[in-house]
């Protein structure tokens, strides 16, 4: 019974992953599904351009834009959190609360008058969604590791970098990994309204069917990134708990 | 030789640690003790730089512990804290080696050192060596805090209330293995408590602390018998002092003849204490004093010890 128990997760993913390329790469397995949702004589499935392309797409805005908010914010989470950047602790977390209260599109439009339309003003807005969790993660990580393993660890002799990649980083790790995973989503999400500034993104599928009326193609798109988010969430909590399995912090956050 | 001269700490207006002198041989346990508050673990930071002094000068061995850099003094002394501060992403063996690693000793001399450590202090190294620090008991998690303080081989350890989270049966067993070991390795140490009765057991001297003060440095028998401020005989208390002197004094330095007549035998480590409440037990008057060989080196009666416990 536990065996079999312990095989059922990971017969989840295996169906939802299969089900995410199928739509990905075979859309056309699921015509017959989706066609009484087109109008009368309508393509079934998103002609323009190939769905797999566009998944790459906008899989690669997530990421970059991910490791941009994941450099920034660690390190201004790591920066407030130092002695001397104390200080700047309430000013960095009213700017980055600001930030995420700004609607997406405001953002958008915004970014889009600095530098255009295209792909870039897409990644300004996903780098500063994704800013606030990051952030705020690393500065809670590194402020709930004991004031004992703190102590211990200058009273060693360890110097300050030595303590902040051997101790604290560490012992804040699971923290920012968790900020990391919540960024992940809410970009996957955010990034289908890139499209509406002309950044190659599944959020064209999904305005497209909105345009013509295509409720086939609204639901492609939005199978496909629901699916991707679902996806991708699920790794990298599977990446998380192994870090912290292999820093031996089982206990702390189980 | 520990000098600490003149060493004051402020923050801001209020002064914690004021005008403290003290010398510290080495080989010695001092240990520091007093109401909370009164600066006790201040000073012990002090010696060790966590905590900046605002006036005065610490010696160490004839050096100024300025005339080097924080981290490679505090790499030289043992620090040992309440609740131990145990890395816990690291495993007892890599906790332990956490000084050795700093100082770049070779990773073979390392695990050496960390076995060797394990076993003085009862933990199997094959068993122990890989556990998560969570995976110990506190009694265990104590006793690899003071490893980890150790395994350098520093010549001076500094002890936070060392003790304080241990029941008192683990407890007892821990001050017995520090005196074992400083013995053993004839090291200095200085033991921060809140314990009367811990400080009077570990210590050759004792420091009172009151409101940064420094009001009497003495022998735990001199702070008993002269005790150089009223706050002095508080923190020690009236109702047991007899008692208390008692257990600072062994068997084996107040001996008479040996009684042949007498059948009970007690070790020569005894504390004078011990004796009267096993001649209490018994309802007898007398005892023989055994050495570790089992031979009987001398006996020692009631008038002997109303002699020892009596005020001077
Ligand atoms: N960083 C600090 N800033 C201001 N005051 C401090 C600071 N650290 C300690 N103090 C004050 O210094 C005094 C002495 O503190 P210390 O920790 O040395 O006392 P202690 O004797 O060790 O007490 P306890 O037995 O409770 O541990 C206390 O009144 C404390 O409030
Ligand atoms: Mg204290």
């Amino acid at each position: 019974m536990n065996r079999i128990g312990a095989y059922w997760p990971w017969l989840v993913r295996l169906v939802v992953l299969l089900l995410f390329l199928a739509l990905v790469f075979k859309p056309y397995w699921f015509e017959t599904l989706f066609a009484p949702l087109a109008p009368k004589g309508a393509a079934v499935i998103y002609p323009q351009d190939s769905l797999a392309s566009l998944t790459g797409q906008h899989l690669e805005l997530v990421l970059v834009s991910l490791v941009v908010s994941a450099l920034l914010g660690v390190s201004a989470g790591i920066g407030v959190t130092r002695p001397s950047g104390l200080e700047f602790l309430p000013l960095a977390r009213a700017i980055a609360n600001i930030g995420q209260t700004f609607p997406p599109v405001a953002v958008l439009a915004l970014a889009v008058s600095a530098v255009g339309f295209g792909a870039y003003p897409t990644l300004i807005a996903l780098a500063l969604y994704g800013l606030l969790p990051i952030f705020e993660n690393t500065v809670a990580g590194v402020k709930q590791v004991p004031y004992a393993v703190l102590d211990a660890a200058d009273g060693m002799g360890m110097s300050a970098s030595q303590r902040l990649w051997g101790v604290e980083l560490p012992l804040a790790l699971p923290l920012i990994l968790e900020g990391i995973k919540v960024a992940t989503v809410i970009n996957i999400g955010t990034a289908t309204i890139g499209s509406t500034v002309a950044a190659k993104c599944l959020g064209e599928v999904i305005i497209a069917g909105l345009l013509v009326n295509n409720m086939a193609y609204v639901l492609q798109g939005g199978l496909i990134v629901g699916l991707m988010a679902v996806l991708i969430y699920d790794l990298l909590g599977l990446m998380q708990s192994f870090l912290v399995q292999r820093l031996g912090l089982s206990a702390q956050v189980a | 030789m520990i000098s600490i001269r003149q060493v004051s700490k402020r923050y801001q207006e209020t002064t914690v640690v004021d005008q403290v002198s003290m010398e510290i041989e080495s080989g010695t346990i001092t240990t520091i003790v007093g109401t909370s508050g009164s600066g006790k673990s201040t000073l012990l930071r002090m010696i060790n730089r966590l905590t900046d002094m605002s006036e005065g000068e610490i010696w160490i061995e004839g050096r100024n512990i300025m005339s080097q850099p924080a981290t490679e003094l505090r790499r030289r002394m043992g620090y040992v804290i309440q609740g131990n501060g145990l890395f816990p992403h690291r495993t007892v063996a890599e906790n332990i080696a956490t000084v050795p690693k700093l100082l770049q000793w070779q990773a073979s001399t390392i695990q050496e050192r960390v076995y060797e450590l394990l076993d003085l202090f009862d933990l199997e190294p094959k068993q122990y060596a890989h556990k998560w620090p969570h995976q110990l008991s506190g009694g265990q998690q104590q006793r690899v805090g003071v490893a980890r303080a150790l395994a350098a081989r520093p010549q001076l350890l500094l002890m936070d209330e060392p003790f304080g989270a241990l029941d008192p049966v683990i407890r007892h067993k821990a001050q017995e293995d520090l005196l074992t070991i400083q013995q053993q390795l004839g090291i200095t140490i200085l033991v921060v408590t809140h314990d009367m009765d811990e400080a009077f057991l570990l210590a050759d001297k004792v420091a009172v602390m009151h409101d940064g003060k420094l009001l009497q440095y003495a022998a735990p028998e001199d702070i008993l018998v002269n005790p150089s401020d009223p706050f002095c005989v508080q923190l020690t208390g009236t109702s047991d002092r007899a008692l208390k002197l008692l257990s600072l004094a062994k068997a084996k330095d107040h001996l008479q003849p040996v009684n042949e007549a007498i059948e009970l035998d007690m070790p020569a480590e005894a504390s004078l204490r011990d004796v009267l409440s096993e001649l209490t037990w018994r309802g007898v008057p007398i005892t023989n004093i055994i050495n570790a060989q089992g031979q009987r080196i001398g006996s020692i009666d009631l008038p002997q010890i109303l002699k020892a416990g009596q005020a001077r």
